[in-house]
Order: C-alpha cells, then structure tokens, then sequence
C-alpha cells in the first residue's frame, strides 16, 4: 500500500482516537453548563466548583488510596512471581504466565459478581463483614495490577544479564544481597514502569469497581459514571480532564523510563523490545 | 538477549532454585486462585438455586437458572451484543491495519508520539472516553450544536447501536494496533526484499506475505476485542442505554433491580464459558499455525 493513503488512514485514526478526550476537555472549560458550538470564551469555575462535589472529591481520593494500596500489594506479589517465571527455569512458565495474564482478558463486570458474591458468602458463614470496606475492592484490583507489574518486570529481567549475577554470587554476595544490589537494581525501569501502569489502571478501573462500591468506597470512574448518567455538568468534565493528564502523564513517562531499557535491547542485536507501557492482547 | 553461557547447576542447586521459585510464584498464583478462580466456582454453585430474588439461598440444584436464559429478552440480547462485538472486531481491524503497518515502518520521533497516541488511551478510564462521547453525540453535544449553529435539523446519535459501535471501535482500537504492530515488526525485511526480487508485485507480496506472517497478532487481538466488546459495559449502558442492551447490561440489572442472582450467576457462567472458548481457541489456532509454519 502506498505510504500516503496508510499516513492517511492512520491520521483518521489517531483523529477518532483524540475526539472523546478532546470533547471533555473543552467543555470543561466551558463558561456555561451548556455546550455552545461556537464557544463564546473559557473558563476555570468548574474546576473550583470541583469542591462542592463531595462524591467525586470522596471518589477521586478512595480511587488514589485503593490505586495506591493495590499497586504496593502487586508490586509485593508481582516482583516475586517476575524473577520466578525468568530466573526460576519452572517447567510449566508459559501456563503460569498465561494463568497471571488471564483476569485482563476476562469480563471485569463478572469478576466483581464473582468477587460480591464470595464477600457475601465470606460474612455469612465467619461473620466477617468486609463490606463498605476497601477490602473487596483491592482483592479485585490485585487481578488487574499484578499482570501489569509481572509483564513489564519480566521484560526488564529478559533484558539483564543473569552472568552479572553469578559473579556477584562468585564475588561472595550472599543470595539477598545479590538480589537487592544487582537483580533488583538492574530491573528498576520495568518496576517503576509497571507500578506506573498498575496505579492507573486500578485508578481508571469501572467494570470490577461498579459492583463493589459503595458509600464510602465509590471510586472516581463509578462516581462519575453515576453523574454523567443522570444530568449536564462540566463539572465532572474538570475531574475527568484531570485524570486525562494523568493517563497522558503516565503514557509519557513510562516511554520515557522504558527508553533506555529498548535502546539496550537494540544494541544487542535484538527488534524491539516489548513496551511494558503497551498491553499485548494475550492470547 | 542473554549475555554469557548458561552456568550449569548441580542437580540439587537445580532443584532448590526449582523450589524457591515456586515458592516466589505463590503469592501471586493464591491471588489469581482466591480472588478469580473461587469466585467463580462459587457463582457456578449459585446458579444452580432455582431462579428468582430469594434471599437466603435455598433449594436445588437445578438448572433452572440455566433454562431461563434461553427465553425473552435473554436470546435477542445475547444476539446483538454477538453482532455488536462481531462489528467492532471488523471494524477495529479493517482500520487498525493500515495504521500497525505505518505505525511499524515509523521510527525515531513519529514512531514516539504515535505510540504515545495509541497508549495513552488505553490508560484513561472508559468512563471518561464514554463521556467524550456522550458529550461528542448528544443533541446538545457537539454534533447537535453544530447542527444547530448552521441552522440544520438537531440529530442526536446518543441511544443508538451505532453510538455503541463507534466508541467500542474506539476504544479497542489501540489494541488491534499494537497485536498486529507487534507481528509485524517481527517479519524479517530481507522476506520482503526476496519476495519482490523474486518478481512478486507490491500486492501479491503482502498478500503471500505479509497477511499471513500477521495472522498470529490478528488472532490474538481479535480475540481479545471480540472478548473484550462482549463483556463491555459502561460503553453500552451509556451510549446505548435501552435502545441497545447487551448481554452484560443484564447480568448487572439482575443483580441490582431484579435481586435475581441464581439468573446473574448462570448468566454469568454462560458468559465465562463462550469468552473462555473464543480465546482457547484462538491460542490453539496460533499454536497449530505457527507449528505448521516453523515445522516445529
């Protein structure tokens, strides 16, 4: 195909790619609550208006406190499960990746049925009242952050050298000491880039979080789902234009951290290197 | 990509580190079994109470919950949200592969920000990309108002299938591009170069190819946005609503208005099963391909 009409079609499709972000973005700083085509000025009231939303202001910090508490719960379980599946030679690494992997490609709204259920049947037999907490929803979030964490260390490990290992192990470093002043170190790019990935999914998370939250624990995505659903307000606009910087903040800096890791991969001879940013459909 | 010789271990250190990795996978395989694996073992055991809100639980097991989903609405829903996502599938992929074929033959900075382009996406909330474009189709949104302001009729595209269509599009879009950009990134270009200098003409190469080299990707991202759109919810319920109600939209309704969870467990149930087939499938689909193909 000639190089122009692909350039042309690839144009139409990072232009229906900009559209809904761009729409929200404009009439978050529209004067009016009314869209006006075409607009008569800008304005910054319905971010300062964001404080008399008690719902999306208590949405947008349930949502960073559950982002925040299940990004550190993958790390903790994802890092492990990363060296294991590259350093631990395991017959069956294929089938336990593809078992890690597999809540990203399930239906995220069964999975919090699932999750619902199991909490209910949970109280009911131990008394264990774990709703209105956080607790079902960071167990649910866990599904969705650890691939996350896993994919984009195990691509970083891929890149580093094991033999750098076995000399610091041959220099005398005990096993722990090899991990956490070699291994760990040389895997930073993909350990911060994949915490990166794990908090913003888990903040823009909706389908798992819709049936899980509630009072107290509604997050920002279901908060706003729940305003738009019901009447006009730019408003929810200003929130959603914050959490599009964020998403767009995110995207630029796990680029930016994976680029040295790509440029290395280059050097030794091999195509390009999985973009830990970029979440190949697993199959 | 592994630098230096692999090191042979003594059997016995091969074993330890054999043991202590399994004990680093734990954690984060008890996850996978706790919070994914048992819940669903649980809501096959709740779909088996006969149907209806009742609470507690009681009777069975029956396949009740199952029977019922074969009559109304549940059939001519199940359809249109296997057409809805057979439509975005097409269109994801007739749009996305000239865009992984320009995408794959960028580099430097253009290779940069469109991917940039193509991620971002992916990291903001669908609630908010719906938002778009509730705000996009609406009749007082974008379209309506412009409409307006050149004093044409007002058209609200918002509640439609095609509203649905085009934000699924959309949003798995990003998808279909990075799965095929990864396959054909992979084709060596000496291929390519054989190829034409052998006599084959721009088209038949890609088609003898090129097309065939990226069916492994294809498979894999059509699978993942066939799955993906079936399951959506938030995109339907908000662009749709009850002009197009899918399959999802229902499981959620059974559970919050109906109180009906045998119904949205089987439901359920049904669901996990077909999108579990589709993407058995197509992983032994690419297994089989690419066996035939390397003669492995």
């Amino acid at each position: 195909m000639p190089r122009i009409a692909l350039g042309a079609a690839a144009a139409v499709a990072y232009a229906v790619l900009l559209l809904a972000p761009l729409a929200v973005i404009v009439y978050s700083v529209s004067p009016g609550a009314a869209l006006e085509i075409p607009p008569s000025g800008a304005s910054l009231r319905w971010y300062a208006g964001l404080a008399d939303q008690p719902r999306l202001i208590s949405g947008l910090f349930t949502s960073l406190s559950l982002g925040a508490i299940a990004t550190g719960a993958a790390l903790v379980t994802g890092i492990p499960a990363a060296l294991a599946l590259t350093r631990g030679s395991l017959p069956g690494r294929e089938a336990c990746l593809a078992v890690l992997l597999s809540p990203l490609s399930l239906p995220g709204l069964v999975l919090g049925l699932g999750v619902l259920t199991s909490a209910a049947v949970l109280a009911n037999a131990t008394g264990i009242q774990t709703a209105g907490t956080l607790l079902p929803l960071v167990a649910a979030h866990l599904l969705i952050t650890i691939p996350w964490v896993v994919r984009s260390v195990a691509a970083s490990l891929e890149t580093t050298d094991p033999a750098l290992e076995d000399q610091a192990r041959s220099l005398g470093a005990g096993p722990f000491a090899t991990l956490f002043l070699v291994t760990l170190p040389s895997a930073r790019a993909g350990i911060v880039a994949g915490a990166v990935s794990a908090f913003v999914i888990s903040f823009g998370n909706f389908a798992m979080s819709l049936l899980l939250a509630s009072g107290r624990t509604v997050t920002l995505p279901v908060a706003i789902y729940e305003t738009v659903d019901r009447y006009q307000d730019p408003t929810v606009a200003a929130v959603s234009t914050l959490t599009i910087a964020a998403a767009v903040a995110a995207a630029v800096l796990t680029d930016r951290i994976s680029r040295p890791l790509k440029s290395r991969g280059a050097s030794s001879g091999s195509g390009r290197q999985p973009d830990p940013a970029a979440p190949e459909p697993n199959a | 990509m592994r630098g230096g010789a692999p090191i042979e271990f003594p059997p016995h250190m091969d074993r330890s580190r054999r043991r202590v990795a399994v004990l680093l996978l734990l954690p984060a395989l008890l996850v996978v079994a706790v919070v994914a694996a048992a819940p669903i073992g649980l809501l096959f055991r709740v779909a088996l109470y006969p149907p209806g809100p009742v609470a507690p639980l009681s009777g069975g097991p029956e396949l009740d919950s199952f029977a019922g989903l074969l009559s109304a609405p549940y059939p001519s829903v199940a359809l249109r949200t296997l057409r809805l996502s057979l439509l975005t599938t097409v269109l994801v992929t007739l749009l996305g592969f000239p865009v992984a074929l320009f995408l794959s033959r960028s580099r430097g900075l253009s290779r940069r920000i469109q991917t940039l382009l193509i991620v971002s996406p992916l990291l903001m909330s669908v609630v908010v990309r719906a938002y778009g474009w509730m705000l996009i189709l609406g009749r007082q949104g974008f379209v309506g108002e412009t409409l307006a302001a050149l004093s044409l009729p007002r058209v609200g595209l918002l509640h439609t299938e095609a509203a649905v269509l085009l934000a699924l599009t959309e949003s798995f879009l990003p998808f279909m591009i990075l799965a095929l950009a990864a396959s054909l990134d992979r084709i060596d270009p000496d291929l390519l170069a054989a190829a034409r200098g052998l006599g084959a003409s721009p088209v038949r190469t890609f088609f003898a190819v090129v097309a065939p080299l990226t069916l492994p990707g294809f498979v894999a991202g059509a699978s993942f946005v066939l799955v993906g759109s079936l399951s959506a919810y938030a995109i339907p319920a908000l662009l749709g609503g009850s002009a197009a109600r899918t399959f999802v939209m229902e499981i959620y309704e059974l559970v919050t208005i109906s109180f009906d969870w045998p119904t949205a467990a089987a439901a359920s149930i049904v669901l996990l099963l077909f999108a579990s087939a589709l993407l058995g499938g197509a992983a032994l689909l690419s297994r089989r391909r690419s066996a035939r193909t390397f003669g492995a």
